[in-house]
């Protein structure tokens, strides 16, 4: 009996010493899992700044549907600091052009030490979204590069931006959620990108630099503003091959060279029968020809437009100054016009 | 302690640790990682990039799911969406191929695809996951092509095109949204051209297909809020749709006849407040005061979730319906009629008495519980109002000539009207103001 029973309590205890290490295997487990953002965010953290543009008012976009009651206020960029990061030790940062466009009376960079710095906008490249600024400061740290020919979909990443009181950080974790994107360029990411965190860092579980968090456009009547959970990343390798020229001071605009019609067009619009025009930009090609938003291009010289994409890649295939024969249908009207193709201006 | 006892417990504590997958010992998050890179692309293999949107193969001799409004389009213009015999399709070789549309289910937004292999091709493919065994917060990958990303220009330096993955978990199961039943809500990132896209879970393993998203504003961006039917639900439907369906469509089932009420005493069930005359129900023996339980094995919570549970099935399936009737439990078998037939299209065989009239869309307070703009949220396929050509994202501003203040003052109109009867909404669509004429029918399920 008495054999019993101690046995019995042994198996009671080593069950009991069984069910807690279970218990303290899950939290230790969790605690991995915790310290594997935290490591990473972190890292991120040392370089990610804080940049407060004074700029000029903008104006009201252009309400997004017609009654105006879509659009307005959600489209506006808050008025609040944004994020950047530490490309070289004696002071060079990065951001997003997004984050300092417009016309601009001064920047201010708070470091992640807490220094405050007036700083100089040396260049930008419009089409990378990639802007470049310059404080007085020397030692600041930087981050490993991430090589971009291991970067695999499905990879775990931190965004990591400077929260608005340009103390503490926000992190957003999330995947790659395709590895080439934009020629090779960047990589397509899920984590949420916002007005604020864009132009900040996005790193991998090691904490390595794989790229700049880009822009969130105020110009698409697509987008206002909200995360889509689709996002782009410009790789860090771009990064660094296009930073000598804009510590020159190079002011490079997006599509330059590119032919252009000139329209806003609506990408969610799938009803497979063209692509629709949302707005028109004032005094280019196709607002002078005649192209009226509301219209639905269905053709360009003959070619069969389904949606916004096929115009794209259709307009892609030509030269400035080519003229092309939009076909529209407008109502229930047919119509064909005309367009010679402008250049494009990049922003 | 005795030295007997700790190696006892220090070699239980050491078995403890053992048992843990050694890569999760390591490091977790990078075996979450590892997992979702594998998983990741072994979907994208098996991922079929359709015009405005996606499917997957799920058989290596090239069956296709997608969903029915990606292939099928909205049908605008008060027109039924005409039902093309092939579709383009590509894969991430880009090279266009030939896709024959099989069978369409229009509610359940399923449409079944075949591509033909060429000679001892095998396609690469993915497996069903048994979806009543999700639970919520487990992770899923939505695999898509969301706008139209990766689908036909920027090819991946390896020249080929990839899909967009991202990671969520199950939000929640079994909602019945409109005419979603049964459906699945995730927060991974899902948007317009995810439709039709496979939600699969972390063995890769289809969960269900992505086909709704909820949106604020008319901002048709992901919100956190997607809805994928489930691979249960399509497994139902699928060996009738590689028949071919009735002409190339597939119909959901219903059971006619039933007036229910959550006000059931036994809760959660739901209670049979009449059974109408003439009807299956009647024909079937349900019982006024009959408190049903489940359907096939399922539990019934509440009307909502009959009426979800019950379309998860083709018309003609039998169901097994379990009731309480005083102290007996009796399992009904019930062969389910067709529920597209006699509801959708408004042509109601038998419409029940204090029957009301529906549009099969639903609408949208600009500001829940104020006055103000009333948005048309979601148009059901093939429902009165999509063939009246009413489109999600209208704005209403009259109905039969009054003015629209709020929600109510539509479902109150539609309400008072019978199935058969109409009703006229003015609404505003891209600056122009147009009149849409709906015919209402009867819809069961949760839409307006």
């Amino acid at each position: 009996m008495r054999v019993t029973s101690s046995l019995a309590a042994l198996a009671l205890l080593l069950w009991g010493a069984a069910a807690a290490s279970a218990q303290a295997d899950d939290a230790a487990i969790l605690r991995a899992f915790e310290g594997g953002y935290a490591r990473a965010i972190e890292k991120a953290a040392a370089v990610t700044v804080s940049i407060k543009v004074d700029r000029q008012p903008e104006k009201q976009p252009r309400p997004a549907s017609p009654t105006g009651i879509f659009g307005g206020v959600f489209a506006l960029r808050p008025d609040a600091p944004v994020s950047g990061l530490i490309v070289e030790p004696d002071g060079w940062i990065a951001t997003s052009y997004f984050n300092i466009q417009g016309e601009v009376n001064g920047i201010e960079v708070t470091l992640p030490d807490g220094a405050i710095q007036t700083a100089k906008l040396v260049g930008w490249n419009v089409g990378a979204d990639l802007a470049l600024l310059k404080v007085e400061a020397t030692g600041l740290p930087t981050l490993k590069s991430s090589d971009p020919a291991d970067l695999r979909t499905g990879d775990i990443v931190l965004a990591v931006g400077r929260a608005p009181d340009g103390r503490g950080v926000t992190a957003n974790p999330g995947i790659i959620s395709a590895a080439g994107r934009h020629r090779g360029r960047a990589v397509q990411v899920d984590s949420r990108l916002n007005y604020g965190n864009v132009g900040g860092p996005l790193v991998d579980l090691e904490g390595h630099f794989v790229g700049m968090t880009s822009k969130v456009s105020t110009a698409s009547a697509d987008n206002r503003g909200q995360n889509s959970g689709v996002g782009f990343v410009l790789l860090s390798s771009k990064v660094a091959e296009l930073l000598p020229d804009l510590k020159k001071g190079a002011q490079v605009r997006g599509g330059e060279g590119r032919p252009y019609l000139g329209i806003m067009g609506d990408v969610n619009y799938d009803a497979g029968d063209g692509a629709k025009v949302t707005s028109t930009v004032p005094g280019a090609s196709a607002e002078r020809a005649g192209v009226q938003p509301g219209d639905i291009i269905q053709a360009v010289d003959g070619a069969k437009i389904l949606n916004f994409n096929d115009l794209r890649g259709e307009i892609s295939k030509r030269k400035i100054g080519d003229t092309v024969k939009v076909k529209i249908r407008r109502g229930a009207d047919q119509l064909e016009i005309p367009v010679p193709l402008g250049e494009n201006p990049g922003e | 302690m005795s030295r007997v006892l700790r190696t006892v417990l220090a070699a239980a504590i050491l078995s403890a640790a053992a048992a843990l997958p050694a890569s999760a010992q390591e490091d977790p998050v990078k075996a979450l990682q590892k997992r979702v890179q594998e998983v990741g692309r072994k979907v994208s293999a098996a991922f079929v990039f359709f015009g405005g949107g996606s499917g997957i193969l799920i058989s290596d001799d090239g069956w296709v799911i997608t969903n029915h409004h990606v292939i099928a389009g909205s049908g605008r213009g008060g027109l039924e969406p005409k039902l093309e015999p092939v579709t383009e399709v590509m894969l991430q070789d880009a090279k266009p191929r030939k896709g024959e549309i099989r069978c369409t289910d229009a509610v359940g937004d399923i449409a079944l695809v075949k591509l033909k292999p060429a000679e001892g091709e095998k396609f690469p493919f993915i497996e069903f996951a048994d979806s009543d065994k999700l639970e919520v917060g487990q992770y899923v990958l939505a695999v898509g092509a969301p706008f139209g990303i990766g689908a036909q220009f920027d090819p991946a330096p390896d020249a080929r095109h990839y899909p967009s993955v991202s990671l969520g978990i199950v939000s929640a199961l079994h909602r019945n949204q409109a005419q979603y039943g049964d459906c699945i809500q995730t927060d991974a990132a899902v948007n317009p051209g995810n439709s039709g896209g496979p939600l699969v879970d972390l063995d890769g393993r289809l969960a269900g297909i992505n086909g709704r998203i909820l949106t604020r504003y008319g901002n048709r961006v992901n919100s956190g809020i997607g809805f994928a039917i489930p691979a249960n639900q399509i497994k139902n439907f699928l060996p009738r749709m590689k028949e071919g369906g009735v002409n190339r469509r597939i119909y959901h089932g219903t059971v006619i006849g039933l007036d229910l009420s959550d006000q059931s005493e036994e809760l959660p069930s739901v209670v049979v407040r009449e059974v109408h005359r003439n009807t299956m129900a009647a024909d079937r023996g349900f019982r006024q005061g009959d408190v049903i339980l489940a359907v096939n094995g399922h539990k019934v919570l509440n009307r909502s979730r009959f009426a979800g549970i019950v379309s998860t099935w083709p018309a003609e399936s039998e169901v097994n319906v379990t009731v309480r009737r005083e102290d007996k439990t009796l399992d009904l078998k019930v062969a389910l009629e067709s529920y597209q037939q006699r509801a959708i299209t408004g042509e109601v065989l038998r419409p029940p008495p204090r029957s009301r009239g529906a549009t099969g869309a639903t609408f949208a307070d600009e500001t829940p519980g104020k006055d103000g703009p009333v948005t048309v949220e979601f148009v059901s396929p093939l429902s009165p109002a999509e063939e009246g050509g009413l489109s999600a994202g209208d704005v209403v501003l009259k109905i039969d000539g009054e003015a629209v203040k709020n929600r109510k003052t539509i479902l109150d109109r539609v309400q008072s009207r019978k199935p058969g009867e109409s009703v006229t909404l003015r609404v505003l669509r891209e600056g122009e103001e147009r009149d849409v004429k709906i015919k209402l029918g009867l819809l069961g399920g949760n839409e307006d």
